[in-house]
């Protein structure tokens, strides 16, 4: 990355501070313009709609235009089943939006604008897409595991050059998903996954949380740390482990890379109780982590794999009538919330350990509009068409003021 | 929320007057990464609490509805629902037409799992003993009329959402049942009851912004308003039964305004929705009127560069706040 859009995203860091520091009453309008002039940031930004409307609409005018360049080579003479050329005009238009997010970043001075993360975007996907379909299609007569290695180590390779020249967000993740691809198909794939996610899921997090590296790197090591923790905890999974599922991955194409050829054996009692524990341990360290270094991303993830853990066991042992388990969870998980809520107001100062319930600073119009968004996704009751027959009474709509199952 | 540069410029900001000492302690203390808010977390595990518990329930009427009894689910229902409503009005700050929100972070989600569990109760006593008969849809009526009152009461926007989905589904649910007479078929019936809810909506909301009564719920109000609108001009401008030409022009010319206004206020999440509006309606015209799939690419791209230069001008004229 540039050291000038570094720079520029450090001093955005602080206004954007100052912005929801302004928004939560710390501040008034005068004292966020005077940091803004202290901490000045010469790229070109934009809200997050239009960032979003930005990014859609250079999607859609790229792709149209595609279609459309296509036709036209079709037109003067280009064959369809010419593979070479087809995978080639792929990755010439792949490398001319990569080129084009260049420029827009560096002449036009975009950042988090939308039509330059789309570029890039589009520039991975055309790269890749020609790639693999050279591959696949070429005069190479490759099988599915070759392709999958060559075109997931490809991913990784090309996620990751993108991630050091613009940080453009989302390719961490798909850099970390890549390498698990690729490492999917290598011998001892459970072992190598193991080892490769639990030992470099915490040096991502410490990257992710580190000074001297720009906000937008920090943000890709973060993705990149989810990715690590959750493959992690997928290998450790009672169900992977019992449905043997890292050996089916691996038995793609027996030519390149055999499996054994025979049905392998069930799971020893020992590596399901390995498992079993494991599926403890991963979301219990990542909560312990997140609470101790106070890293929100550990924190929330230790709580969403905790929740699969709970389920994965409640299926696995459970007799109680789902109605009853959703019933009884639904209210241990209210009940948790009130009585974190009460020991953390008792508290002196209302923390504990640097934890507190008390906002700090947030922007509470955005995140009410992410829970109004929620609510009405799960509770907005929908209107039905007529049942066939007309009204028979016992038909209602189930909740009115939100719910919408029928019984 | 912890970041190393806003932690350094933190004390030279207060060095400049620019930040209070006593406010600029707890902020550096969260930008070193010493102070988490978990607020944001514990709301998380309400919302999924109360969905959890929702459903459950929803599961519960439907399978033990013999073994248990009609009289039993319906008051245990709703003396559940009753608690959880006595307890948010017990803890709601006094009637105001302003702005009165709880600051307990368990009130909205406990307010709307008594809305929820009442709504619940409501519509299986409708189903079991059935007193409304035919009209079982003035249920949700009901329903929404109550959630409004308690979201005013309560000054709860996630309530006052609630109230308005439920009254536009209850006007979904007559609509349905539409055949004949003057709104023809029961889609068509559909659409006008979309577009006539669309406005009362839009007139709400600018009554609530003339009087200044709950003035903070009339952006949400307008929203759903513009997108009751839109979508049953939409539905019409899409059906090639009806003059779709002249829809979609009706069309393109409320979206165009929907922009216009929201810009003038400075609503951007209303004008994306004017601005993909008039976008949707002039490529349906212009679509139709093309008629060719290689032209139509070509639209699509010109049309999507003309749109980027149209939002670039836009957000430089309006001076859009970057995120």
């Amino acid at each position: 990355m540039r050291a000038e859009i570094a720079a520029a995203d450090r001093n955005f860091a602080v206004r954007r501070a100052a912005s929801s520091w302004r928004k939560a009453g710390e501040i008034d309008a005068g004292a966020e313009a005077a940091i803004a002039a202290l901490y000045p940031d010469d790229r070109v930004r934009t809200s997050k709609i239009f960032r979003v409307l930005f990014f859609i609409f250079t999607w859609f005018g790229f792709s149209t235009a595609y279609g459309f360049g296509l036709a036209f080579l079709a037109g003067v003479g280009l064959r369809w089943e010419d593979v070479g050329a087809f995978a080639f005009v792929n990755m010439v238009a792949g490398t001319a939006t990569l080129g084009a997010a260049e420029w827009l970043t560096g002449g036009l001075r975009l950042r988090r604008f939308g039509v330059e993360e789309a570029c890039t975007w589009i520039g991975f996907a055309h790269l890749l897409g020609g790639w693999l379909w050279w591959l696949v299609e070429g005069p190479v007569d490759a099988g599915v595991a070759l392709v999958l290695i060559a075109g997931a180590w490809a991913a990784a390779g090309l996620a990751t050059l993108i991630v050091w020249r613009w940080a453009t967000p989302g390719m961490g993740a798909v850099a970390a998903v890549a390498l698990f691809c690729g490492l999917s198909q290598a011998p001892w794939n459970h072992l190598l996954w193991l080892l490769v996610a639990g030992l470099g899921a915490w040096p991502l997090a410490r990257l992710a949380l580190a000074d001297h590296v720009s906000p937008e790197h920090r943000r890709r090591f973060g993705e990149a740390f989810v990715v690590f923790a959750s493959l992690f905890y997928c290998a450790v999974h009672v169900a992977v482990v019992e449905s043997h599922l890292f050996l089916f991955a691996r038995a793609f194409e027996g030519r390149l890379l055999a499996s054994s050829g025979a049905t392998p054996p069930p799971a020893s009692s020992v590596t399901v109780a390995a498992s079993l524990a494991a599926m403890v341990a991963v979301p219990a360290a990542l909560l312990l982590v997140g609470l101790a270094r106070r890293y929100r991303t550990a924190i929330v993830l230790g709580l969403l794999l905790a929740a699969v853990t709970g389920v994965t066991f409640a299926q696995r042992w459970g007799t109680w009538p789902l109605w009853l388990r959703l019933i009884l969870e639904g209210g241990a998980l209210v009940a948790l919330a009130l009585y974190l809520r009460r020991a953390l107001a008792q508290r002196a100062g209302a923390e504990w350990r640097g934890l507190t319930a008390l906002p700090l600073a947030e922007d509470r119009e955005s995140l009410q509009t992410l829970e109004v968004v929620a609510t009405l996704a799960a509770f907005a009751p929908a209107a039905r068409q007529p049942e066939a027959g007309g009204f028979a009474g016992g038909g209602g709509e189930f909740g009115g003021g939100g719910a919408s199952a029928k019984f | 929320m912890r970041s190393p540069e806003v932690a350094e410029a933190i004390p030279k900001l207060v060095e400049k007057g620019l930040l209070a000492p006593a406010a600029a302690a707890p902020l550096l203390r969260s930008a070193r990464g010493e102070l988490l808010s978990i607020r944001g977390e514990l709301r998380a595990v309400l919302y999924f609490g109360v969905l959890a518990i929702v459903t459950g329930v929803s599961l519960l009427v439907k399978e033990n509805l013999d073994r248990i009894g009609p009289m039993a689910i319906a008051v245990g229902i709703g003396l559940a629902a009753l608690a959880c409503l006595a307890w948010a009005l017990s803890r709601a700050l006094p009637f105001s037409w302003q702005r009165a929100e709880s600051s307990d972070l368990a009130f909205d989600f406990l307010l709307l799992l008594g809305i929820l569990l009442f709504g619940a109760d409501l519509a299986y006593i409708e189903a079991k003993f059935t007193p409304l008969g035919d009209a079982w849809g003035y249920h949700l009526l009901f329903m929404s009329l109550v959630t409004a009152a308690l979201a005013v009461r309560c000054d709860s926007r996630t309530a006052w959402s609630l109230a308005l989905s439920t009254f536009a589904a209850w006007r979904g649910v007559a609509a349905a049942g539409v055949v004949g007479g003057v709104l023809g078929r029961s889609e068509v019936a559909l659409r006008w009851n979309l577009i006539l809810c669309g406005l009362a909506f839009l007139g709400l909301g600018f009554a609530m912004r003339r009087f200044d009564r709950k003035r903070h719920f009339e952006p949400l109000t307008t929203f759903f308003g513009a997108f009751g609108v839109l979508a049953g001009v939409g539905l019409f401008a899409l059906d090639p039964r009806e003059n779709w030409i002249l829809w979609a022009i009706v069309f393109v010319a409320a979206a165009a305004g929907c922009a216009a206004v929201a810009l003038r206020a400075r609503r951007f999440g209303l004008f994306a929705l004017g601005a993909l509006g008039v976008y949707a309606g002039v490529s349906r015209l212009a679509f139709e009127l093309i008629g060719d799939v290689g032209c139509g690419c070509f639209w699509f791209s010109g049309s999507s560069v003309g749109m980027i230069a149209l939002l670039w001008f836009v957000q430089r004229r309006f001076r859009v706040e970057a995120a």
